[in-house]
């Protein structure tokens, strides 16, 4: 089965690059445009990887974080930050508290952040899994 | 010696003086009692004598009497005239010491009056230069006290908190400005009117300034200016202070004691915490187009874009990119050019309508990246105006670029232009968040966010404080704003008409800021 992949950003240019990026390379890609659709979206569709900007309306990147890993159904998503202030960031607070796997600084590579997707969608280091939404270890 | 004690000291000389001169007078005076009354026992003796040998010699009892009588008689009245020499010398001296002319009527007293004068006059020249040294010295010691009323009032009136403490860390002297400090930061502390006493307790009460204190006058050799700055009172309403302790030194280099102004900090501290802020919004705006072109660009390197077609949009989305960078350095510098107070203006006689057109072509991407619907009801006249194109072609873009920021996706961007008596008209219209009324003042101030849509958009805050520079100052327009929070925000701009222009003769200036 092809790896879902939720990129988040208000920024359409980023995540339509994302998009082309990860396409090529065999994922399905879903996009969405603040936190609130994000997570709406993680809701209905059950994504396995989430890659998602910081600053965004509505909803941002560490509050969407924050309510993922509130819910058992989405605790152990595996996250991909996408950040433009990362000296501002509470690098602890967000890898341990909110268990985000990678922090990846804007301007970001696609070709980096590609391999750190396949990683985490390969990664039996992982305990997160590939398959969250059916990971019952939580719950 | 102090002022007052010299004066002090003086007049208990001059008392000194006074008292010496009356006993030394008395003392003169009683030399001329003696000669009265030795020559009475002499004069009574040589008549005893006379008459004892006139009655031997004549034996005559009455001869005898009457010289005995006789004698007696002498010697009385010398002594009445010894009295009255000495009545007279008595009343010379006392009369003037410093005239005492014609002596020959003082007959033996002559020479003591003479001797008591001019020591007289001696101790009364002491006198009158001791009181004149002492009127002098009252009236300098009240110049003085003028002077150092003057200081205190003159510290009492300013509106910085000042403090000056001795040597030992007490307090001296304090302002009702610091008296007021000390009330906000310890409300137990009623009254301040009573410094001495309550020394460490009022300054116990912001402890960062006793510390400051007491590191200025126990390391008062390191350095003779300290500063230090505090919090009084919690966020909202908290207020910031310096404290700067100065220590005063004596001629020999020895503590005299410290002075210390308080100097209020908070739009210091405000402005810089803009300032951050501001950096920290700039970097992240610059990076977010710099990201999508390093993606991109990145993409086309790798191969990923295959299609013809796709790689003609990738090519689309970063010249846009490249486009939003550029117009983000113009805004930066062209702050900076405000900021430095120089500006190069190009006024001209230019079609508005023209440059409102070109302005809305510029933001039309980002509208329809949204799916935000523009509209453009430009007046059918020919709209003459005398402007700079690229200034205000900024800050009508500014204007629509905001409109379509803070409007929620599909909603609608309007740009509307018509004349109106001596002025041309720019109305940029949204149907977007809104912004509160409370936020309406401010959102002209550099580096202002309306704090509700901070989280809707990244910003700089600087788009609305350049638009209002460039119309107000560099277009002698006006600008107005209608604003209601979920129904949307209009921006009126008025300019003056081309043909109305009144300074023209200044077709092009450089202007300086103050």
């Amino acid at each position: 089965m092809t790896p879902r992949i939720l990129a988040c950003d208000d920024e359409s240019f980023i995540t339509r690059s994302i998009s082309m990026k990860l396409a090529k390379a065999g994922y399905e890609v879903v996009t969405a445009a603040d936190g609130q659709q994000a997570l709406d979206l993680i809701r209905t569709s059950s994504p396995d990887l989430l890659i998602t900007d910081c600053q965004m309306p509505r909803m941002n990147g560490l509050e969407l974080c924050r309510q993922l890993r509130a819910d058992p159904a989405t605790a152990n998503l595996p996250v991909i930050l996408l950040t433009a202030k990362g000296y501002e960031l509470d690098r602890d607070e967000v890898q341990l508290n909110l268990r985000v796997q990678h922090i990846v600084a804007k301007p970001f590579s696609p070709r980096e952040l590609l391999k750190l997707v396949d990683e985490l969608a390969a990664g039996p280091q992982q305990p997160a899994g590939t398959d969250p939404a059916h990971d019952s270890t939580n719950t | 010696m102090l002022p007052g004690k010299r004066s002090r000291f003086l007049c208990q000389h001059v008392a000194t003086l006074k008292e010496r001169n009356r006993l030394e007078i008395r003392s003169e005076m009683n030399v001329p009692r003696s000669p009265s009354s030795t020559l009475f026992g002499p004069a009574l003796l040589c008549g005893a004598a006379g008459g004892l040998l006139a009655y031997v010699l004549l034996h005559d009892t009455m001869a005898a009497a009457l010289v005995v009588t006789a004698s007696l008689g002498g010697a009385f009245l010398s002594m009445l005239s010894v009295k009255t020499q000495q009545r007279r010398a008595a009343a010379k001296l006392k009369q003037s010491a410093t005239h005492t002319g014609d002596l020959e009527d003082c007959g033996v007293f002559a020479e003591v009056v003479k001797a008591a004068s001019g020591r007289l006059r001696t101790l009364r020249d002491q006198v009158d230069e001791a009181s004149r040294l002492r009127a002098e010295l009252e009236a300098r010691n009240h110049v003085r006290r003028k002077q150092a009323l003057q200081f205190e009032r003159a510290f009492s009136s300013l509106d910085q908190g000042v403090l000056i403490t001795d040597p030992q860390g007490q307090l001296r002297f304090h302002n009702s400005a610091a008296d007021e400090l000390f009330r906000l930061a310890g409300p137990e502390t009623q009254s301040a009117s009573q410094p001495t006493g309550d020394s460490d307790r009022l300054l116990s009460t912001i402890p960062t300034l006793a510390a400051l204190l007491e590191e200025a006058r126990l390391r008062s050799a390191a350095t003779d200016r300290r500063t230090a700055e505090f919090t009084i009172g919690n966020e909202p309403s908290e207020l910031c202070y310096r404290a700067t302790a100065t220590n005063l030194t004596d001629d020999d280099g020895s503590l005299l004691g410290t002075v210390t102004l308080f100097t209020e900090i908070g739009d210091e501290r405000r402005e810089k915490n803009r300032h951050a802020e501001f950096v920290s919004a700039v970097s992240h705006e610059f990076k977010t187009p710099m990201a999508s072109i390093k993606a991109f660009t990145e993409l086309l390197v790798d191969g990923d874009v295959t299609s013809e077609m796709e790689r003609q949009e990738v090519y689309g989305f970063i010249e846009t990119q490249i486009d939003r960078l550029t117009r983000m350095v113009d805004n930066m510098l062209n702050l900076t050019r405000v900021e430095s107070g120089v500006i190069q203006v190009h006024r001209e006689d230019c079609e508005l309508n023209d440059v409102l057109q070109k302005s809305l072509n510029v933001v039309r991407p980002a509208a329809e990246d949204k799916q935000i619907r523009i509209c453009s009801e430009l007046s059918d006249l020919y709209l003459a105006a005398y402007i700079d194109r690229d200034l205000l072609g900024q800050a009508i873009i500014n204007l629509i670029s905001n409109a379509v920021k803070y409007t929620p996706d599909g909603g609608e961007v309007r740009l509307k232009s018509r004349m109106d008596e001596s002025e041309a008209i720019i109305e940029v219209s949204d149907t977007g968040m809104g912004i509160p009324e409370e936020s309406l003042p401010h959102i002209f101030d550099r580096f202002y966010r309306v704090p509700e849509n901070n989280k809707a958009a990244a910003g700089t805050g600087l788009g609305l404080s350049l638009v209002h520079y460039i119309v107000t100052e560099l277009h002698n327009g006006r600008i107005s704003v209608q604003s209601k929070v979920g129904d949307g925000t209009t921006v009126k701009i008025a300019l003056p008409l081309g043909h109305q222009r009144q300074s023209r003769t200044e077709p092009e200036r450089t202007l300086v800021r103050n």
